[in-house]
This record gives C-alpha cells, sequence and structure tokens, in this order.
C-alpha cells in the first residue's frame, strides 16, 4: 500500500478498512504526513474502542493497537489525563481479559496496567485509609483523589478476580480491600 | 448544538448498549445514586434541555454519548463524578469530554446549570 487516503474529516475513515486507517495512522504517527487540522483525535480513539469490543478477538487486537496509540498522542497534547489515561486503560483491561497477558505487549501486557496504578497514585494507604472515615465532611479534592482511586481500581477489578494481576508485596489487594468504601 | 460526527458508528454502538442492558437515565431517576457511585457518568444534554446520564463503563466496555440521545444533536455533552451517601449528593468532577460531539467549553456551563436544576452541583 503506497498512497494515502485522503483524509479531511475523521468520517473519511469511520468508511475505512483496518489496514486502510492503519497506513494513515502510521505515516501522521511518524510525521510523514499531517493529519487535517483540527483533527478529531478522540473522536478517533473513540471509534477505535467500539471496534474493539465488537471484535474481541485478534481482529479486536488490532484495533486495539491503535486505539492505544491514540490515547498516547491525546495524552501527550491534551489536558484530560485521568478521563483519556482510564480509557485507554480499559482497553488493555478489556483485551487482556479475552486472550490473556502477553509480556511485552503494548497492549496485553498486564505489568503496564500494575505500573500504571501505583505510578498515579498521590496519596498513600494510609492518608487514604484515613481520608475514608467520613469522606463527606473532607475537602473536594481528598473526595476527588478517593473517587479517582476507585475509578482505576474498577477497571483492574475483572483481572484481579481471575487472579491476573498480584504483587508479592500484597499492595494491590491492601487497596482492593477499601474498594468498598470509596466514594 | 453539536452533531454525532461518527453516525456510521451508532449501530454498534445501540447495539452494544443493548446487549449491556444499559438505557439512558434522567438523574431524577431512583436508580442514579447507583450508577453515580459506581463511577464515571457519561451525561447529554439533548435539544429539549433535557439531561441525560448513564455509566461511562459497563462490563468492561466505553459507552460513546450518541447512546443517550439515539445519536441526535446535543447542546452539551461530556463526563462527570458524582458521589451520593445518606441522600447527599456530592458533584465532584465535570468536563466537556466527548469525541463524537466534540462540545466547546460552553458545554460544561450548561451542564453545571443542567445538573444544577437535580441538586447536582459541581465545584
Amino acid at each position: 500500500m503506497s498512497a494515502f487516503m485522503n483524509v479531511s474529516a475523521i468520517s473519511d475513515l469511520s468508511h475505512s478498512d483496518l489496514p486502510q486507517i492503519q497506513h494513515w495512522l502510521d505515516a501522521v504517527l511518524q510525521s510523514e504526513l499531517s493529519a487535517p487540522p483540527d483533527f478529531n483525535w478522540l473522536g478517533l480513539a473513540e471509534m477505535f474502542t467500539t471496534r474493539v469490543t465488537a471484535n474481541p478477538s485478534r481482529t479486536g487486537l488490532q484495533w486495539a493497537y491503535l486505539a492505544v496509540r491514540v490515547y498516547d498522542h491525546l495524552l501527550e497534547t491534551t489536558d484530560a489525563q485521568e478521563s483519556l489515561g482510564n480509557s485507554q486503560m480499559m482497553v488493555r483491561a478489556y483485551m487482556i481479559n479475552h486472550l490473556g497477558s502477553v509480556a511485552k505487549d503494548p497492549v496485553l501486557d498486564s505489568n503496564i496496567l500494575m505500573h500504571w496504578f501505583f505510578q498515579q497514585l498521590t496519596i498513600s494507604f494510609a492518608d487514604a485509609v484515613q481520608q475514608l472515615d467520613e469522606w463527606p465532611k473532607r475537602r473536594i479534592e481528598w473526595i476527588r483523589n478517593l473517587r479517582q482511586i476507585k475509578n482505576r481500581l474498577s477497571i483492574l477489578m475483572p483481572l484481579y478476580q481471575k487472579g491476573q494481576l498480584t504483587t508479592t508485596d500484597g499492595e494491590l489487594s491492601k487497596w482492593f480491600s477499601i474498594y468498598s468504601k470509596l466514594p | 448544538m453539536y452533531t454525532n460526527q461518527l453516525p456510521n458508528e451508532l449501530a454498534q454502538e445501540l447495539a452494544d448498549a443493548r446487549r449491556l442492558g444499559v438505557e439512558p437515565m434522567r438523574v431524577d431517576n431512583p436508580r442514579f445514586s447507583d450508577i453515580a457511585n459506581q463511577g464515571t457518568l457519561k451525561w447529554a444534554v439533548d435539544v429539549s434541555s433535557e439531561l441525560w446520564v448513564m455509566p461511562k463503563f459497563v462490563d468492561q466496555v466505553e459507552l460513546k454519548h450518541p447512546v443517550l440521545v439515539s445519536g441526535e444533536p446535543v447542546l452539551a455533552a461530556g463526563e462527570a463524578e458524582v458521589a451520593i451517601s445518606d441522600g447527599v449528593i456530592f458533584g465532584i468532577f465535570i468536563d466537556n469530554s466527548s469525541g463524537h460531539y466534540r462540545p466547546n467549553f460552553e458545554s460544561i456551563t450548561i451542564g453545571r446549570q443542567t445538573f444544577a436544576q437535580y441538586g447536582v452541583t459541581f465545584p
């Protein structure tokens, strides 16, 4: 495949098949081609996630690779880190749940999820437990912190319950032990 | 007013929602506290100024904003975090994140005002 699709808006991509889109995306992300001005990257990521979950198989995995790359691009260029990060990690968790974990794979490596969860923590477990006590009386920043932790644990939950996520020190289990109390 | 930029995807998005048993909900629905306490919400204000919400994720599937309004245009859309304890509502966060509708920042103002009609206020 040599010639690139003529893409002026995201709707042009929604009519295209996976190899065509992959060809175009490779070229844009490698700066061989320019995306249209004000291109709807979030819309593209959302389109890919729909195709992932419509095909929880090897085909879905190919769409998941594209989705993760677009979310990486968005995470480098926009502010909505929490929402984007959660969407990206849910794509990974979904595919791992269906196909299993594969070390070093950009989508299927469950270590990426583990690293992400602990890297995102901004409060210690002890502080979280302390703040959980009567959380409605806490400052909104604390409540937001606790909710973010809950959302991230929700993404990990199906894999954790299947024993696909573990830490030798039991650190992750500690966080899951307070899940039901988080706002 | 914002239109769905990915109409070709709508059939699959609606099928996903049906398969997962998801139906758009008003904030005064008695089950609102259940979905609010589960995690992130997606919200949209339709052209009649009605506010609709649903969970962002169900069974690891991310639902898409057009599901809230059957693919019709919206006045505003985004995501929100709301926690409810003993009947007291805490609006934690609201934004205008939607790749399907790409609403501008005014969307957040419309969202705040519409949620407030149901007693949900955000900092």
